[in-house]
């Protein structure tokens, strides 16, 4: 059987979900009070000792690949010489792999 | 009158671009005015000339003379010729008709700067210059809007006039010289072995020589540069970090054309390569992960744009020189079709969020826009077309950039599936980007009190949301009014270029 995309289907299947979660919505806690505890975010343990800011989520990803960001940047400096260097390179390795 | 329409949609920017300095004696609203009738007459010019080229085939005009006395031992007249198929009928339309979005966009939100006189003569000029590589039927022609456009973009980067500005783009202009002197090279090893200009002329007598292949990487490097995608993609944040936002929409439409015209070049005078299809294959890949591996270590949220334009320059890449490489069968096809289809896209997608960031920047002041929180709180609307910008991006379904990204997936699925898996981890990734962004700006609670939205910017965005989410419902359409036949043109080189 061939699936071929339907865009509308698609669509009345997220407005459907939309719905879903506008009713769970609608039938959750309306004694909600501003600048109380209700607004602190819940930790099920020890509370962090620091806060973790929003930028740094994938700091992990940045510290497994940090010596490539660090060769990266070495090699953009921002620098005329620097990109005039690299277009020379890569037009150089261009045709060394055209003339394979 | 139609058979000048070619010419007159490059003819009316450049003199609406000459004209407007003195129109600006006359005040503001004479000024807007006569922008607004260049740029809408051009994009509504270019639409008849899309439907004569449906009707009647390939448009070819020879500037000067219907029968030129000079022509060639073949037959060509020795003139700048200009030519125009479905392909570069259809990207003209489509790129005028958002040109014409980003000068409504702008008028608000460029109106506290002075200079403004010179920025649109700047961005009239640079229209041209894409023009003129959507219609080019020679290379002298091509480099001469070549340089049009890197001259015309280098004074928009200048545009803010801080040292920052001027200094990205002295770099910008020392970068361009260097690759405008390498397309120059190019074009003259091919002068000098083949003694024409003509594209058509040296498609028939090329034979693919050691010499012919320097002229083709020379060429496709320096086009390759214009495009800023893998491996000369370096200018391209930083020069984005410190453009107005209608210049860097401009600047992305310029590296679409580049783009148009490396694949017109390669197919319509090199011929199928499939070597250099596969050179081409390699540096989308490379654009889509460096473009996404070092926006998501960016802090500026125009370099991280600027980043993910390129990694979406990279699916069109891939798209279309995967079907290059597989035009022996039914699925290369399908893989131009979803390349240029991500064209459209790719403008519409990375426009939004760029219009919206742009917005964000001209209500807050802020100079780094990754610091405000809440913005979502005062200004819901534009919060939701961000999100739809993010969603849209990333290839969700039902939206446009699933419309394109799924015909590129499931035809490249065909040459390697790991191509097919990598283009989906990007997609993936580029999620985690936006996302993050998304709430960081958006989400949280703001004490800030900022001024309403420009209506003009508002309805420019809502334009893009609409065409974004119309093509998404009825990609069927759109395909097969548009892409089929532009696919087809670029497919069937035999048609074009007075072979």
């Amino acid at each position: 059987m061939q699936i071929i995309w339907q865009p509308k289907i698609a669509l009345i299947f997220f407005l459907l979900i939309f719905f879903i979660i506008y009713f769970f919505y609608l039938s959750g806690e309306k004694k909600y009070k501003k600048d109380t505890f209700q607004t602190m975010a819940y930790f099920s343990g020890k509370t962090p000792s620091q806060n973790i800011k929003l930028q740094n989520i994938y700091w992990g990803f940045f510290e497994d690949f940090k010596k490539l960001y660090m060769f990266l940047a070495k090699i953009q400096k921002e620098n005329s010489n620097d990109y005039i260097f690299l277009f020379i390179l890569g037009s150089i390795i261009f045709l060394l792999a055209l003339s394979l | 009158m139609t058979s000048h329409l070619i010419i007159l949609i490059i003819a009316i920017p450049l003199l609406g671009a000459f004209l407007l300095p003195l129109l600006n004696k006359f005040g503001k609203r004479i000024k807007y005015f006569w922008l607004a009738t260049v740029l809408g007459l051009t994009d509504i010019f270019s639409f008849f000339l899309y439907l004569l080229i449906i009707e009647k085939g390939e448009v070819v005009y020879t500037l000067g003379a219907k029968f030129p006395l000079l022509v060639s031992p073949q037959g060509f007249p020795i003139r700048i010729i200009l030519e125009a198929d479905a392909l570069s009928g259809f990207l003209s339309f489509i790129f005028l008709s958002i040109i014409f979005l980003i000068f409504i966009y702008s008028l608000k939100i460029l109106s506290n700067y002075s200079f403004l006189d010179k920025f649109y003569v700047l961005y009239l000029l640079l229209t041209v210059g894409i023009l003129g590589f959507l219609f080019t039927g020679d290379f002298f022609t091509l480099f001469v809007f070549y340089e049009i456009s890197s001259i015309t973009t280098a004074g928009l980067i200048a545009f803010f006039r801080s040292e920052e500005c001027f200094k990205s783009a002295f770099h910008y202009l020392s970068l361009f010289a260097v690759g405008s002197l390498f397309l120059l090279f190019g074009i003259g090893i091919l002068y000098s072995e083949y003694g024409f200009l003509n594209m058509g002329i040296i498609a028939k007598v090329l034979q693919f020589s050691f010499l012919d292949k320097v002229a083709l990487s020379l060429i496709a490097s320096s086009l390759l540069l214009k495009a800023g995608v893998f491996p000369f993609y370096f200018w391209k944040p930083e020069a984005y970090k410190v453009s107005p936002i209608s210049a860097i929409l401009l600047s992305i439409i310029s590296s679409l054309s580049a783009i148009y015209i490396l694949f017109r070049i390669f197919l319509g005078v090199f011929g199928v390569n499939l070597i250099f299809g596969w050179i081409l294959i390699l540096f989308s890949i490379f654009s889509i992960f460096m473009g996404i591996f070092l926006a998501i270590k960016e802090n500026n949220i125009k370099k991280i744009l600027a980043y993910l334009a390129i990694s979406e320059l990279g699916y069109i890449i891939l798209g279309i020189s995967s079907g290059i490489v597989m035009l022996n069968n039914d699925f290369g096809f399908k893989a131009i079709q979803g390349g240029l289809f991500h064209m459209v896209n790719d403008i519409l997608d990375i426009g939004l969020l760029f219009l919206i960031i742009g917005v964000v920047i001209y209500i807050t002041k802020s100079k780094n826009v990754l610091e405000i929180r809440g913005f979502g709180h005062k200004y819901p609307w534009l919060a939701g077309f961000f999100l739809l910008g993010v969603f849209a991006i990333s290839g969700m379904p039902p939206l446009n950039g699933f419309a394109s990204k799924i015909i590129i997936y499931e035809s490249v699925f065909h040459l390697s599936p790991v191509l097919t898996i990598i283009g989906i981890l990007g997609s993936i990734l580029i999620l985690a980007i936006l996302i993050k962004i998304f709430a960081i700006i958006f989400l949280g609670i703001s004490p800030e009190k900022y001024q309403p939205v420009p209506k003009t910017a508002m309805a420019v965005i809502f334009v893009f949301a609409i065409l974004m989410i119309s093509i998404g419902l009825f990609p069927g359409q759109f395909t097969s009014f548009f892409i089929n036949p532009a696919a087809e043109a670029l497919v069937s080189q035999q048609n074009y270029i007075c072979k």
